[in-house]
């Protein structure tokens, strides 16, 4: 009976992580240029529903437009790059085994860089739409992951090992390839614009985008924690998972690709957004332990109210300016890691 | 379980790991494996327990070929206690031992309540009962060992293989983990550093040196002066304990020979 005692705590605690949720997005949601009372927000929300208009037919009024075509869908976009991103941290963990993982840490952010790069200096896939630069970045970012998985199985089955060499010879190409086209580009302006595309906003975001990315996390997400077991051992490594009738390799490859679409979805609407990855799954690790049954539903929404509360910070910190959401998650989130890495009761790499 | 090998060899890069290996462990033996070091005794043991894949031979898991049945069916059939268990990551003891029983589990499936149960009668039957919530990382050599231990137990495998599982641990851990396989009457395959342990302990040793099998039978028979002497290259003596009728091999240190005169 204690078994069915946990489960409930663990779903009430669930319970508490989405109201913290959906608290920090009334919140977001209600903060800015323009401040809105809790009613008026309600009202300009009700009323959407209630109505059964487009959410951007024209003359819906001043505070409909800001809730529903500004605020909503950045916010959103937020959330779902933040659940994205931790997620994706929790499985790069598990899969190079290692707690000091990241989202990126198999070269996507060189992919995605070296991809944004050549769309915005040299100008290619410009034919690819409004938003060519993400999509450039996001055919980057898979198209490493892809090299990646590639050069670990030269020579023999890939492992952890195999694939974090990979991950970083690939990045020192890719960073080699960006450095070359910004030096020979010689063009000031195009190189702000990559500088600011790498610190990561949510400003750009759509309904239409989200469309897109919202199915592709979620479905990430819940793939992930069907995974569970599979992911608990992979902690355990290749050869004990094995004698306990799993073999990993062929699960590897696959939770990186998945990973990787997510990242690279994230990558496309968002830029880079370092850190959540990385912090959000220990913070969560610490309080859940590793088991992944837990931890990935509660990394998904902690990471999700976690960037939504810091796009918020990021549009009220200094007044009428707009602080790039990359900058203050590295503000807040460097100090918060070295904090971890300094506390020795939480088993950072291991006992002994 | 009946397990089988037939002239089974291993390459590692140019090495020649292991040189045709025969041999057959029966349904409820206690099959020990001794051998210096580098001797193949682990390398066999691997392919035995599928991490690495023979280069020629086969080995059979009753009477069928062993890449003809999934992992997870080998699991079911064969689960391991083996050297190195350090984890990176914060597992309770219970998480640890609960993942025993993984083969047993469709992916979806959750851990319920039996299983569980399962997991803290193993964690009681080697000594470890009210160690469930502590944190796998922080426990001795000797606990952790134990806890894989229980793991093994915990998958419910008729046959149990045991990749020198007391390296390192003291005495009293060594004895205890060996009693508690013993007390299982599980079929059990084991690599020993320590012949006195493979004597106590083993229905019948299988001596290997490069990586070839020197040597068969039961202790009594195979332990002899003569035949240490030839495996490790070490003097010794055996002697009989007048109480149990047990008998012990005590070694005899050189440094008289090789120490140099004086002056």
């Amino acid at each position: 009976m204690r078994l069915t005692v946990r489960k409930v705590k663990f779903a009430l605690f669930l319970v508490l992580l989405a109201l913290v949720l959906a608290g920090v997005l009334l919140w977001a949601l209600s903060i800015g240029t323009v401040h809105f009372p809790l009613h008026v927000l309600w009202y300009a929300i009700v009323e959407q529903f209630q109505q059964n208009l487009p959410v951007d037919a024209p003359l819906r009024g001043p505070v409909h437009d800001i809730v529903w075509l500004l605020r909503l869908p950045r916010l959103l976009l937020a959330a779902f790059v933040g659940a994205a991103l931790s997620v994706s941290g929790v499985v790069m963990q598990a899969i190079v085994r290692n707690p000091l993982a990241d989202p990126y840490i198999l070269g996507i952010s060189s992919g995605a860089s070296l991809g944004a790069t050549m769309a915005i200096l040299l100008g290619i896939g410009v034919s690819l739409g409004e938003n060519f630069v993400g999509m450039a970045a996001f055919i980057g970012a898979f198209g490493i992951s892809l090299g990646v998985l590639f050069l670990s199985n030269l020579g023999g089955r890939s492992n952890s090992v195999k694939l974090l060499l990979a991950g970083m010879a690939l990045s020192a190409v890719c960073g080699a390839f960006s450095s070359f086209i910004v030096y020979f580009a010689n063009n000031k302006e195009g190189m702000q614009t990559v500088a600011y595309w790498l610190m990561g906003s949510f400003a750009g975001a759509k309904w239409n985008h989200l469309a897109v990315i919202a199915p592709v996390v979620l479905a990430s997400i819940l793939f992930f924690w069907t995974q569970s077991r599979v992911l608990n051992l992979m902690l355990l490594g290749d050869e004990a998972a094995i004698t306990m009738g799993t073999d990993l390799h062929a699960y590897r490859q696959g939770y990186l690709l998945v990973s990787s679409l997510m990242v690279g979805f994230a990558v496309y609407s968002a830029g880079m957004i370092g850190f959540v990855g990385l912090l959000i799954p220990h913070v969560v690790r610490m309080v859940l332990g590793p088991d992944h049954r837990k931890l990935l539903p509660a990394s998904a929404l902690t990471g999700a109210s976690f960037l939504v509360l810091a796009d918020g910070l990021c549009r009220i910190l200094i007044p009428r300016t707009e602080l790039p959401v990359g900058i203050l998650i590295s503000m807040i989130g460097a100090p918060c890691f070295i904090y971890l890495m300094g506390k020795r009761a939480y088993g950072f790499g291991g006992g002994d | 379980m009946e397990l089988l090998a037939k002239a089974v060899e291993l390459y590692l890069g140019k090495a020649h790991v292991l040189r045709g290996i025969d041999l057959s462990l029966h349904p409820k033996e206690f099959l020990g494996i001794i051998g210096p070091n580098g001797s193949g005794k682990s390398s066999f043991l691997k392919c035995v327990y599928r991490v690495q894949k023979p280069s020629a031979g086969t080995i059979y898991f009753d009477g069928r070929k062993q890449d003809e049945l999934s992992y997870r069916e080998s699991a079911l059939k064969l689960a391991v206690l083996a050297q190195h268990n350090a984890y990176h990551f914060d597992f309770n003891v219970l998480d640890v031992v609960v993942m025993g029983r993984s083969p047993h589990k469709k992916m979806m499936e959750s851990d319920t309540a039996e299983d569980f149960s399962l997991a803290r009668e193993m964690l009681a039957t080697v000594g470890l009962a009210g160690f469930e919530e502590r944190n796998f990382s922080t426990l001795s050599g000797g606990e952790q060992q134990c806890v894989i231990l229980a793991r093994a137990l915990t998958q419910g495998s008729e046959c149990l293989v045991l990749d020198e599982p007391t390296n390192h641990l003291d005495i009293k851990y060594q004895l205890q983990i060996m009693d508690i396989v013993k007390s299982m009457n599980l079929t059990v395959m084991a690599a020993v550093h320590d012949l006195n342990i493979a004597a106590m302990y083993c229905d019948r040793i299988v001596a290997l040196c490069g990586g070839k099998i020197v040597g068969y039978g039961t202790p009594q028979e195979l332990l002899t002066e003569d035949f240490i002497r030839k495996l490790y290259g070490v003097e010794c003596r055996i002697v009989t304990e007048p109480e149990s009728g047990r008998r012990y091999i005590v070694f005899l240190p050189q440094y008289e020979k090789l120490s140099r005169p004086e002056g």
